[in-house]
């Protein structure tokens, strides 16, 4: 029993001191009304006055942390935003396993216009929020959810990287490459699965490894993942790791040339020009640059978009950097006309051997 | 190396002090970042009980504490180190969520019930391992029990992978299907997560006080925990007595992975628990492992990570403060000595003096010095 | 092949057998540290921050030499002084260290997740030249570092004192019973405390060699483990700092051969389990051979006796 008071009462007293010392918390809490409250200033008028009642205020919210490329790249978009159309009040959460709920929830009440989720992980607890909170906006940069007030964003990934396969076949002198996954799951299916198609439509002689690092930030593992490929012959390899895919970087400037890359999400042909032959490039800072500009308009319209090559989501070759002979160019063509006539289906997982 | 474990009680002017130095430490940590640690402290006070929906959390985030926690108090009562409850608790809630999608077709409560019993059952296997290790070889259960824990999270992980992954999802997340809606936990703070767990939670606390207590297996338990040399000379089956209590936190370990998906997640998702686990055993220290101080300990808990999620968003400082503070204030409870050797001896009788004086006149005729 | 196979050993378990050897000094004097995973962290933290800001990884070892013993500082201020249980203080502070590093990497350098930049300086790797081809022994002089060097002298250093010096026997009675090493003189508090510091000091290269020695990076949560494993390949080890290099080339090993298995297409979440299960595989193995030598030696007493 004594214990019990004792712990209360060391309790109480943290409150105490706490509540005597807490000035009402001054930026970020209310100026804009909360979403119980009848939202005329979030709701798109037909006319397009922009700024004045408008809610100029959003949230990026993200599983990955920022430093990661694919979370930045978002990032930049968003910023972008912010900046052309001038949101007044933002701020950027990064949430963890458990609580993407509560904080969708809290942002809502905390009177924020526009939520960016970035990443699939976020998607349930979107569709479970959003219907409560009709007048705030929520755009999914990777993921979909239901309702009127939701712009759901579907990557066909599988054709992108399949063109990205065809081009490794080519360039690859030692006819084996590796694809190094983050995490075993749907999305790297779609990823893996296209890009195994493509080596095998340009190169059938090539060897494909395939290996998953286990985390999207363990750059350590990935670096000794990449190790272990280069040293088994691999001269090219795909990484769609995120964080991870920092130590592939590290250990392929180490090594020196003839130790390749390709890069994933974002522009990384100039991280070590001449090692990386191309990226996977996926425009999400784009698609979150159109969403908020929509919003901003006062024009955003709750729907699933569906990206895929002809929305940019395919290989950018780093052209810049290193040759790329002619009849590769000409293969490359070739084959993103093939995918955009429909005329190849790449697999969207990897098949296990 | 030497796993033997006494709990001493704790006296109250440790732990004010402690809370209080955890504090300042703290603040200096704040003051780093450039903010005013009154204003911030004024924050996590407001995320944790400022309004509705910061009690709800507070409450969220205290509910999985109180379970993996009395996974600990239990097993160190017993004598035994627990250090496998994250593992347990992710078997378990594997084992919810596929009985939760499974069995559709039962009656509500029945399923709910199946559900728990599956989870408990699933986390009592998963302590099999470290239980035999002590008791039946001699070792000491704790590493192979946290060695477990990684076991546990990629077995499940390939498990669903394997077997239970949902078609057409994007399945970023190892998840498997939502559970059937009669499974879900009502919440006692709609539209917040704060469901019956909580209650349900508060309920098996009051449970085990009185059983350990006032009952013969906890009188045995409690021996076995604190000389088991004495309690063997006096007819206590001690390595019974310990398998069934590692067995018994392993079941409750394993009813906290299930509260957590039929209450919050409503799957089974890769990576759902953010260190429970550990943050159980930690309340469980800071309440003396004794159920009721676990109920404070874990309130504290939950109410600390409820309002250090609102300083991070408003303010920017990252929420690992927070696990700075709980773990300073952990470790100056510990050291029992500490106050005494700051003077909080003289600092208590010279306060002490001064109430008596304000005493009423006749009640206390001595003058002190 | 083989070569490669042993470069990649060394390297990954230069941390474990850093910190195992720290460990070794604390167990023998009677202390119970199991905040050895939170110290390296710190440490590896630390020396990012030192050679992220000095341009030198020698600043870098440094600091992170620093900060390991500045963590079993505390850990000694706590338990020795103030009298705070080992297991709750040495428990606690894993979670505290976390914290601090995670909270330090965000407030100090704005990032969260990882630390990678190019200011931030390895440590250079050297081998040692015309050996190279040889298999086996070629695969011991390619690519080293001095942390991994550190590694394997510190076992030897460790066997030496244990076996040979004063300071090696003090250690061992202030561990073995205390009170009668007080009786002779021994300054069982100062024998500990030392111990604790260069656990610290071990500790702290480890935490070096994960952050500088391979990558140039600090990621939370970087440690994984290891610093438990250690404790394992202590326990396995009894006192014996041979058997501490044995067990943990084993589990390179074993982490090694993981990566290798992924090659086979075998699923990465069961991969990712088998440093864990070897763990747990090499302490059951133990108890079991100890629970029959307890057997045979009963037996050959009644033997005697009968």
């Amino acid at each position: 029993m004594k214990k019990f008071l004792s712990i209360l009462l060391a309790a109480v007293l943290v409150c105490t001191l706490a509540a005597c010392g807490g000035e009402t918390p001054a930026p970020s809490s209310a100026d804009a009304p909360a979403s119980d409250a009848p939202a005329d200033e979030s709701a798109a008028p037909a006319d397009d006055a922009a700024a004045s009642d408008m809610n100029m205020s959003a949230a990026f919210v993200t599983v990955q942390p920022l430093g990661d490329p694919t979370i930045d790249l978002c990032y930049a978009g968003f910023t972008k935003a912010v900046e052309e159309f001038g949101f007044e009040k933002t701020t950027v959460v990064e949430a963890k396993a458990g609580e993407y709920e509560e904080n969708f929830r809290a942002l809502c009440e905390e009177g924020y216009g526009l939520i960016i989720a970035n990443m699939p992980e976020l998607q349930e607890a979107v569709g479970r929020v959003a219907p409560d909170y009709p007048d705030t906006k929520f755009m999914i940069a990777l993921g979909e959810a239901a309702g009127d007030n939701v712009i759901s964003t579907w990557n066909i990934e599988q054709y992108g990287t399949y063109i990205t396969g065809v081009y490794a076949g080519l360039m690859t002198k030692t006819n084996k490459v590796a694809f190094l996954g983050g995490v075993d799951n749907d999305q790297l299916g779609r990823v893996g699965g296209g890009f195994i198609d493509g080596v095998k439509a340009s190169n059938p002689d090539c060897e494909v490894e395939v290996l998953f690092v286990g985390s999207f930030t363990d750059p350590t593992k990935g670096k000794e993942m990449a190790s272990l490929l280069y040293n088994e012959g691999c001269d090219i390899i795909f990484q769609a790791c995120a964080q991870s895919g920092l130590g592939v970087f590290e250990i392929a400037k180490e090594l020196g040339e003839g130790h390749n890359i390709i890069g994933i999400d974002v522009d990384q042909n100039g991280n070590i020009p001449g090692q990386v032959i191309g990226s996977f490039v996926t425009p999400y800072d784009q698609w979150v640059y159109e969403a908020m500009k929509e919003y901003a308009e006062g024009k955003f319209e709750g729907r699933v978009i569906y990206r895929s090559v002809a929305e940019g989501t395919t290989l950018k070759m780093a052209t810049d950097y290193i040759d790329v002979p002619q009849e590769v160019i000409d293969a490359v063509d070739e084959a993103t006309q093939k995918v955009l006539n429909g005329e190849v289906e790449p697999s969207d997982t990897i098949k296990k051997a | 190396m030497n796993f033997d474990f006494r709990q001493k009680p704790i006296k109250v002017k440790t732990a004010l002090f402690a809370v209080m130095l955890g504090l300042l430490a703290g603040a200096v940590l704040i003051l780093f970042t450039g903010n005013n640690p009154l204003v911030i402290y004024g924050y996590m006070f407001k995320g944790a009980f400022g309004s509705a929906s910061s009690i709800a959390s507070t409450l969220r985030w205290a509910t999985p504490l109180l379970y993996a926690g009395l996974a600990a108090t239990i097993a160190f009562r017993g004598g035994m180190f627990n250090f496998g409850v994250e593992g347990q608790l992710y078997v378990g809630a594997l084992a919810a969520a596929l009985v939760g999608i499974y069995g559709a077709g039962l009656p509500k409560i029945i399923h709910i019930l199946a559900c728990m019993l599956a989870a408990m059952a699933a986390g009592l296997v998963w302590a099999i391992l470290p239980a035999i290790i002590r008791v039946k070889l001699g070792g000491n259960e704790a590493i192979p029990a946290m060695m477990l824990n990684y076991v546990a999270m990629n077995l499940c992980d390939f498990l669903v992978q394997r077997f239970f992954l949902p078609e057409n999802t994007f399945g970023q997340t190892m998840a498997t299907a939502n559970v059937a809606e009669q499974v879900k936990l009502a919440k006692i703070i709609p539209p917040y997560t704060v469901t019956y767990g909580f209650v349900i939670a508060f309920v098996l606390i009051v449970v085990a006080h009185f059983m350990l207590k006032y009952t013969k297996a906890g009188y045995r338990i409690s021996m076995t925990g604190m000389n088991s040399e004495f309690a063997q000379y006096g007819g206590v089956d001690v390595n019974g007595v310990r398998v069934k209590v590692m067995l018994l936190s392993g079941a409750v370990a394993g009813l906290c992975g299930a509260v957590e998906v039929m209450g919050v997640t409503w799957r089974y998702e890769s990576g759902f628990s953010p260190d429970f686990g550990i943050e159980g055993i930690l309340a469980s220290l800071l309440g003396g492992n004794e159920p009721f101080g676990l109920l404070i300990g874990a309130l504290f808990m939950g109410a600390v990570k409820a309002g250090s999620l609102v300083v991070e968003r408003s303010a920017g400082i990252p929420r690992a403060l927070a696990e700075v503070i709980k773990a300073l204030i952990i470790c100056f409870v510990s050291a029992r000595l500490l106050s005494e050797y700051l003077g909080m001896d003289r600092l208590e009788k010279w306060l002490k003096g001064k109430l008596k004086r304000t005493a009423p006149a006749g009640a206390n005729q001595v003058k002190e010095g | 092949m083989v070569n490669t196979w042993i470069i990649a050993i060394l390297r990954l378990s230069a941390p474990i057998l850093l910190c195992a050897v720290g460990s070794l000094f604390c167990d023998r004097a009677g202390v119970t540290n199991i905040s050895l995973e939170g110290t390296m962290l710190l440490a590896a933290f630390m020396g990012v921050f030192g050679s992220y800001y000095s341009g030198s990884w020698i600043i870098g070892i440094l600091c992170a030499v620093a900060a390991g013993v500045l963590a079993s500082l505390f850990f000694a201020l706590i338990t020795l002084k103030f009298g705070g249980a080992e297991l709750v203080v040495g428990f606690t502070m894993n979670v505290l260290l976390d914290g601090l590093t995670v909270f330090m990497l965000r407030s100090i350098f704005k990032v969260s997740g990882s630390l990678v930049s190019e200011k931030v300086i390895g440590v250079p790797s050297f081998t040692i030249p015309g050996l190279t081809k040889i298999p086996v022994i070629g695969g011991f002089v390619t690519d080293l570092n001095i942390l991994v060097v550190l590694a394997f002298i510190s076992v030897f250093l460790a066997h030496f004192i244990f076996k040979r010096t004063h300071l090696g026997l003090k250690v061992l009675s202030s561990g073995e019973n205390p009170q009668a090493a007080a009786t002779v003189g021994i300054n069982v508090y100062g024998i500990r405390l030392l111990a604790l510091v260069i656990t610290g000091v071990l500790c702290g290269l480890a935490g070096a060699q994960l952050s500088l020695g391979y990558l140039s990076m600090f990621t939370e949560g970087m440690t994984a483990g290891r610093g438990f494993i250690a404790l394992v390949a202590v326990m396995f080890a009894r006192g014996s700092s041979m058997r501490v290099l044995l067990v943990t080339l084993l589990f390179g090993a074993a982490e090694m051969m993981s990566n290798y298995l992924q090659l086979f297409q075998y699923s990465s979440y069961l991969i990712l389990m088998i440093p864990y299960l070897c763990v747990i595989l090499l302490t059951l193995l133990q108890l079991i051979l100890e629970q029959q030598g307890k057997k045979k030696r009963m037996i050959s007493a009644r033997e005697k006796t009968a």
